[in-house]
């Protein structure tokens, strides 16, 4: 693993020691994704939407690690008070952020409108929505992929962390029943591979991108790709002395 | 009054570039030439009222303004969650008019009736909901309000009101004074309350914003007696208008699934919803 990948693991890790909360597991299975979009893909004129809100910890490490911020803005993350939460609440004002994440099943939609709108100002971008394959049970993942298809919404990139919370299966078969330029990358969890991807989908075809990046959860921390235990959980100090010790042993 | 906002959305769709207008399969015959024209702006949507709530509240993040057009008791509570988190939690406005208010689609069962739409809605801080009496009062309160940011219901009715009151968005109107009692009458039960009223001596205050709740004009006519009549479950707006020492009687649907059909005349019949019934109510809140 790059090293600037262990270091935004460690970022996460940190955050989520003070914030005494988070979902380590799947922040840290998405890290790759949101690392390559935000320092190899995206431009000024991309957003990204966090539809998996348990990765907001990773998003945060990232944009410290690119300079938006400085890691001590997050010292009181969680607490009374803070500008920041455990996932984003877009009302603060957060640079970087573009969607309030929680409930799942909502940010593509959301995403979709977003696309929608930037078509009827005639605006360039792409619109970048992260998923996650468990809140692909919500029924309003597929009624967006209906919006998708019905308004041909080729700005928009759906990318699913499929961290196998949930099997489903045949998931690009799927997506391309509804007209996408599908994509599968099977170790996910590599940045260069990520990109690679990204760069082989042609951009002509008027159609919704959906890149199936297969991850693994708790990846980059041996204790924490091992069993659920992590899925949300903060470690205690002693925990986190451990597994920052993890994440340079990889 | 379905007719005043398709013709008033035409309108507003050919003259604002910034406006966006959906509806869920409703009042499509109208809006054939709106759609070719407009397609990326005007659209018929299909059944889906949870996903365009999202989509909505994307569009509105890019700072266009969307009107949405649909079933009432659907809109709000097929889309509750989308409602609060993705309009409301993120500031976000949309214009949401919903025909079928309580149980105007009386011939259709449960399915298809909402009176418990007040109590739902004003439960989310910041929603604004409105209910027009007639197709002036929604064109007026709807040009005050559809660019203020927020998200605004408005609460159509089939059955409205031949009183035509100057109202205004977020106030009170009042439309008699009077020394017995506060009468408010909400949306279109005016043409009942000013009947059963008219030779009261009482204060009728006209309530076609739900909220915000006018509080100011409440308390400038406030008097310990006060019937709300409503066209809605009672009790849906009670702790707005309770002070200690209000003695209050209410006008308006009992908590119950209405199973028996008819015609909307046959509901309020049914629910002993009248101008007798309201001046009934009258007698014996003096007595109290």
């Amino acid at each position: 693993m790059i090293q600037e990948l262990k270091e935004a693991r460690k970022i996460c890790l940190r955050l989520a020691h003070r914030a005494q909360d988070g979902n380590l597991q799947s922040a840290f299975s998405s890290m790759e994704i949101l690392w390559t979009l935000e320092n190899k893909v995206m431009n000024n004129d991309d957003i990204l939407i966090l539809s998996k809100g348990q990765s907001t910890l990773a998003l945060y490490a990232i944009l410290i690690q690119k300079g938006v911020y400085k890691e001590e803005e997050f010292d009181a993350i969680g607490q009374y008070g803070s500008k920041y939460s455990i996932q984003i609440d877009i009302t603060k004002r957060i640079k970087g952020t573009y969607n309030s994440a929680g409930a799942l099943g909502h940010g593509l939609p959301f995403a979709c409108g977003i696309a929608m709108a930037r078509k009827v100002k005639n605006e360039n971008g792409r619109v970048f929505v992260l998923v996650g394959d468990g809140e692909l049970n919500e029924g309003t993942m597929w009624e967006s992929c209906l919006i998708n298809e019905r308004f041909k919404l080729d700005n928009l990139w759906i990318i699913v962390d499929n961290n196998r919370s949930h099997d489903i299966s045949y998931l690009e078969e799927k997506f391309n029943a509804f007209h996408f330029i599908s994509r599968v990358l099977s170790l996910g969890n590599n940045s260069n591979f990520i990109k690679t991807v990204l760069d082989t989908i042609s951009l002509n075809e008027c159609k919704t991108k959906a890149l199936i990046i297969c991850t693994q959860r708790g990846y980059g921390c041996s204790s924490m790709m091992e069993g659920p235990k992590w899925f949300h959980r903060a470690p205690n100090d002693e925990e986190l002395s451990l597994l920052l010790k993890e994440i340079d042993a990889q | 009054m379905r007719n005043t906002l398709l013709t008033e959305v035409k309108d507003i769709i050919r003259k604002e570039q910034d406006t966006m207008f959906f509806t869920i399969d409703m009042g499509t015959w109208a809006l054939g030439d709106l759609f070719k024209e407009y397609p990326d702006r005007a659209i018929n949507f299909g059944i889906m009222e949870d996903g365009l709530i999202s989509v909505a509240a994307g569009v509105a993040s890019q700072g266009i303004i969307p009107i949405i057009y649909g079933g009432w008791s659907f809109l709000i509570e097929r889309a509750l969650e989308q409602i609060k988190l993705d309009l409301v939690y993120q500031k976000l406005g949309a214009n949401i008019i919903g025909t079928g208010a309580a149980f105007e689609y009386s011939k259709y069962g449960y399915s298809h009736y909402c009176p418990e739409d007040i109590a739902i809605l004003k439960a989310i801080p910041g929603i604004e909901i409105v209910t027009p009496g007639n197709k002036e009062e929604f064109k007026k309160l709807f040009y005050q309000s559809y660019r203020n940011g927020n998200t605004t219901f408005f609460r159509l009715t089939d059955y409205v009101n031949k009183w035509n009151v100057d109202v205004e968005f977020g106030k009170a109107s009042v439309v008699k004074e009077g020394k017995k009692a506060v009468v408010i009458a909400v949306g279109n039960m005016l043409d009942m309350v000013m009947e059963a009223c008219k030779d009261e001596d009482v204060t009728v205050l006209y309530y076609t914003t739900l909220a915000p709740f006018d509080y100011f004009t409440l308390d400038t006519y406030r008097n310990e007696r006060i019937l709300i009549c409503q066209p809605f479950y009672r009790g849906s707006i009670l702790n707005e208008v309770y002070v200690p020492g209000s003695k209050i009687m209410e006008v308006g649907f009992p908590r119950d699934i209405y199973r028996n059909y008819g015609t909307y005349e046959d509901v309020l019949r049914h629910y002993a919803i009248s101008a007798e019934s309201i001046s009934c109510f009258l007698r014996k809140l003096y007595d109290l």
